[in-house]
């Protein structure tokens, strides 16, 4: 019966989706950007890849993630790195934290003022959710194979071995360091796919009885060990000589990938075609290892930031030096998710390290003028375009010529060094610089370029094994928001500074011959003084992890002029506190989360009124040990935001609450076949007492089913409703619900050689889209698969679109893994 | 205008193939292990899908359809890289390992042909699934230990803690086995069960959970004559 329903499902799937089964599908809103956002699976406190496939890659500029943990309020930030179609991050382990992360995209579209979000409405009130399926500790994602924690062995049947298995995939190409005690062996390494295997005996040193440790890290590109585990084992017997001979395993390894793709978009009656190359590999003798790392794409023009990107890398033990395309990882205040095409070095030893990076964040793109406007008509052109930039242009018959300038972008170079002393991974203390400016001379037609500097310091105290640590991080900055004229002359200082004396002006010259050598001085200059210090910003934290609590309390300040050209997305003018707790019971089985935040602006004092910003969250979850009770979590938030002004204010009066409630549940069936099932609940109203009135409810449920046939066929079963309701700000009610159907199966044959991949996913309601995709790919070897994939979107009522219209995209990949 | 850049789509394609095809070919790659060999006493041999042959020692990787023999008196301890699972495998044992699925590792099974083993399956995930199986059995595991062994003309399978489906080939006939329990699948395609003696749980415990001990130490000895003689000694540490 069951072969009878296959042949009918084959002729089906035949034309297959690639997708979806590898990660975690998220697929319960529509986008015209977004195609499909792929989770990796959620491990406490492991980074969690994200990524996002987009239909028209070409108008987007750049594709930000905000994300935050549980019950915080605010949303950090961090720019995607977009490569093709594809935009992919990695979540930093610090908020993978159960019961939930919450996130939503930013995205930035090309000739569009305003960046779209997704999801589309009410992206911060209602933001999609990162829930756990199981609660598992750092400790169970890596495998030990050999030997087991305290196990006790023979010395001559010593053997290192791990398992990969259940890392993040995104991490698994990560190179590997693996020390038996205080020795380095990654050099005897021996990989075959996720598991690992090293015979401390391979190398040339004496192994006694006794009491053992190995410690295995995953290093990032940037240096950091995003996974580290280490444990313990005692060896008996006699003990195994130094081999005389260590070439048994070849100390070169090498390896490499390359992927040609081709797309076809069919979008508005347009075709845009795409052809992408990426090249990747790495080749390493002993510790000493070179990666490179190339993609080229028919989307590179001069018009736009680049869109190429490489990178070659040199790295040993204690020093790594690259040059190219970087996301470089400095304290949260000077530097984290920009990209500096340039070059980059780290430095490691016992107790000093060095973090060095120079190059370039924004490629120069000219600007353009329209036509020459005579003198008598500026005037008026002013009037009717006052944010515009007009320049002289030229003298017709003697009178003045201008034009509008729309204005190009600067190249913009950055230069950020930090020294620190102690451990790089533990307790340490560091000092950081940055300077980062534009060039005027880059660009024919621009305005305003700007400079920034910023001084920093961080330290970070981490003892009990981490169970106790404080970290802080200071900084303050300078930004000059227009250097096109230079710094103050002495007769501009005279001229501006007229009514004080004379030896006022005179320290006014010592103090800019001083600064001028950092930042451009003038009156464009942030701050131009230090009351409340408006550019300092500092945080600090305590964590504590005793008696099965996981205690945090952070105290923060950021001055509402601080700025750094490192790091867009730190919010601004904000100071206060947040505690919060998770309490482990039964054995890591139950969790209980509470957590209380707040935060003011108005940390200069120049607003009317400080606005206080207030949370509140508890939660509950249960990962029972038993499978026929059910994965449960339970939330619930509550945020205000108010300052004391009166209605009469209707512009500046904040006071408005939100309420969130939250209910997941997920359990494993087993009806005549294996079936995992998903059911969510979320509530989430908003209301505005202010005179705007901008009151929103939102309520989502959605149930999912991932069922297993032993064929092996993989079937998703994905039904989501969705209904809002907000108010304009003309004061009329809207309402938009929309129910989304999501059914897909992946059929795996010729021993998984072959994977054949289909969907279908009607949207109906307020938006209206069906999608229909399919795939096939096929693995003519081990390492060589060949990939095409076919997607319609069936548009009939989506916002943003006039009116209905099929899009098509057809892609097909070749990839080879050496 | 789009036709002929579909067309020059496809030239480049088909040239992409081309191309790369033998160079890649050339290279090679190497796939994803299954398990590993943590220890290997005595004659253990491992046998690849193309039938060559090699001695399985401590390190030896296994990838899906590697078959690994034990001799007389010989014995290996495997263990599966997605979730730690044990098997051991006592002497004169056959067993082909096989998985599946994402990352070639969600869907893991020990085929036995002949002889006993001991397994200690790790608790199985939502998305993970470990079956034992012969010719003539599929016990589907979801986290427990015992015995598993492959008998003439029928297989039998002791659990010593949990739940596991025993389901034989032939009849499709499906008993539960719970822990304490001893259930026979048969080449006629009977499926029975019943409470196992103490003395079958205390061998299930020995299998699943206990290292073979002996040993065996070949000496190479001439005699006055010069006549190589073999000495064999079996120990037990």
């Amino acid at each position: 019966m069951k072969r009878i329903l296959f042949s009918r499902w084959t002729s089906f799937w035949l034309l297959g989706i690639l997708t979806i089964i590898i990660y975690n599908p998220v697929f319960t809103q529509i986008s015209g950007t977004v195609s499909r956002v792929s989770i990796g699976t959620p491990q406490t406190g492991i980074p969690l890849s994200v990524q996002v496939d987009l239909f028209q890659s070409s108008i987007v500029e750049k594709i930000e993630i905000a994300f935050r943990r549980f019950g915080e309020q605010e949303f950090k930030q961090g720019e995607m790195s977009l490569i093709g179609a594809t935009a992919t991050i990695l979540l930093p382990g610090e908020i993978i934290e159960p019961p939930f992360i919450e996130y939503y995209f930013i995205i930035t579209i090309e000739g569009r003022p305003e960046p779209e979000t997704y999801p589309i409405e009410n992206p911060k009130s209602q933001p999609f959710k990162i829930s756990f399926e199981s609660v598992e500790s750092i400790e169970n994602k890596l495998l030990v194979l050999s030997p087991d924690r305290d196990e006790v062995l023979r010395s001559d049947e010593l053997l290192i071995s791990f398992s990969l298995a259940n890392i993040d995939t995104a991490l698994v190409v990560l190179p590997l360091k693996i020390m038996f005690d205080e020795i380095d062996l990654s050099a005897l390494i021996i990989r075959y796919g996720d598991l690992v295997v090293l015979r401390p005996q391979n190398a040339a040193i004496d192994i006694q009885p006794g009491k053992h440790q190995a410690k295995v890290e995953i290093i990032d590109s940037t240096g950091v060990a995003q996974h580290s585990y280490t444990w313990q084992f005692t060896l008996e017997g006699p003990a195994v000589p130094r081999m005389k001979d260590t070439s048994v395993i070849s100390p070169w390894r090498y390896a490499a990938s390359v992927q040609l793709e081709t797309r076809q978009e069919h979008i508005s009656d347009r075709t845009t075609p795409y052809n992408r190359a990426t090249l990747s590999a790495n080749g390493s003798y002993k510790e000493f290892e070179v990666r490179g790392f190339l993609f080229n794409t028919n989307e590179e023009r001069a018009v736009r930031q680049p869109q190429n990107r490489y990178y070659i890398i040199g790295e040993s033990p204690w020093l790594k030096i690259g040059y190219g395309d970087v996301f470089p990882v400095y304290p949260d205040l000077i530097m984290n998710g920009k990209r500096v095409r340039g070059f980059f070095t780290n430095l490691t030893l016992n107790k000093f390290n060095l973090d060095y990076v120079k190059g370039t964040i924004t490629r120069r793109v000219e600007g353009n003028i329209g036509e020459p406007i005579l003198d008598s008509l500026l005037n008026e052109s002013q009037r009717s375009d006052p944010t515009a930039v007009f320049r002289f242009y030229d003298s017709l018959d003697g009178l003045a010529r201008w034009v509008k300038v729309k204005p190009g972008t600067f190249s913009r170079d950055i230069m950020v060094v930090r020294p620190s002393f102690g451990r790089r991974y533990g307790s340490h203390w560091g000092i950081s610089y940055l300077k980062s400016k534009d060039d005027p001379t880059s660009i024919l037609f621009g305005a305003r370029p700007q400079e920034n500097v910023v001084f920093g310091s961080d330290l970070n105290v981490s003892i009990d094994r981490e169970n106790f640590e404080l970290s802080g991080q200071i900084a303050f900055s300078a930004t000059n928001k227009d250097i096109t004229n230079g710094s103050f002359s002495d007769s501009d200082i005279d001229s501006l500074f007229a009514d004080s004396e004379e030896k006022e002006r005179n320290d006014m010259r010592k103090i800019r011959d001083l600064v001028k050598n950092i930042i451009t001085v003038n009156e464009n200059l942030i701050p131009l003084n230090m009351k409340h210090l408006p550019t300092l910003s500092y945080e600090t934290s305590l964590k504590l992890n005793y008696f099965n609590n996981n205690f945090r309390f952070t105290y923060l300040r950021h001055g509402d002029g601080y700025e750094s050209f490192g790091q867009s997305y730190l919010r601004t003018d904000v100071q206060g506190y947040s505690l919060s707790d998770r309490l482990r019971l039964m054995d890591n089985r139950l969790f209980i989360s509470g957590g209380y935040e707040q935060l003011q602006d108005n940390t200069s004092f120049s607003k009317p009124a400080t606005t206080t910003f207030s949370t509140i969250n508890t939660g509950v979850s249960y990962y029972p040990a038993s499978i026929s009770i059910p994965n449960m979590s339970i939330a619930f938030l509550r945020s205000a935001n108010l300052n004391d002004l009166s209605n009469a204010d209707t512009n500046a009066v904040v006071d408005e609450s939100t309420n969130r409630f939250i209910i997941q549940l997920q359990k494993e069936i087993i009806y005549i076949i294996k079936h995992n099932a998903q059911l969510s609940f979320s509530t989430s109203v908003h209301d505005d007492n202010s005179p705007r009135n901008f009151d929103t409810q939102n309520i989502s449920l959605g149930l999912g089913v991932v069922s297993t046939f032993e064929i092996p066929l993989q079937t998703i079963f994905n039904i989501n409703v969705n209904t809002s309701k907000y108010y304009s700000s003309r004061g009329t009610e809207n309402n938009v619900t929309y129910t989304t159907l999501y059914i897909s199966g992946q059929y795996r044959m010729l021993e998984d050689k072959l994977i054949l991949n289909g969907a279908l996913s009607p949207t109906f309601g307020s938006l209206q889209r069906i999608l229909i995709t399919a795939s096939a790919q096929h693995y003519f070897l081990d390492y060589l698969s060949a990939q095409t994939s076919f997607n319609f979107y069936i548009n009939n009522k989506i916002i943003g679109m006039q009116e209905s219209q099929t899009d098509i995209i057809w892609t097909f990949t070749l990839r080879a893994d050496i | 205008m789009k036709r002929i850049y579909f067309s020059e789509t496809i030239k480049i394609i088909g040239a992409m193939v081309i191309l790369f095809t033998p160079m890649i070919k050339a290279v090679g790659g190497e796939s994803n292990g299954v398990a590993i060999v943590k220890k290997a006493y005595n004659d253990v041999q491992k046998e690849t899908l193309d039938g060559k042959t090699e001695k399985a020692q401590i390190s030896t990787p296994l990838f899906s359809e590697d078959k690994l023999k034990t001799g007389r008196k010989a014995f290996a301890l495997v263990k599966f890289t997605e979730d730690n699972s044990i098997i051991r495998m006592r002497e004169q044992a056959v067993l082909t390992i096989k998985s599946g699925g994402l990352r070639n590792s969600t869907m893991k099974e020990a085929f036995l042909e002949k002889g006993g083993i001991g397994f200690d399956v790790s608790k199985q995930r939502n998305n993970q699934q470990f079956q034992l199986t012969s010719p003539t059995s599929v016990a589907s595991i979801r986290g427990t230990k015992g015995k598993w062994c492959r008998g003439e003309h029928s297989d039998t399978l002791i659990l010593i803690e949990g739940k596991v489906l025993l389901r034989n080939r032939l009849s499709n006939n499906e008993v539960e086995i719970e822990g304490g329990f001893i259930g026979f699948s048969n080449d006629d395609g009977t499926i029975e069960k019943r409470g196992a003696t103490d003395g079958e749980l205390a061998d299930a415990v020995r299998f699943a959970s206990t290292d073979e001990s002996s040993r065996q130490i070949k000496i190479e000895m001439k005699d006055p004559k010069g006549t190589k003689k073999t000495l064999k000694l079996d120990y037990k540490e």
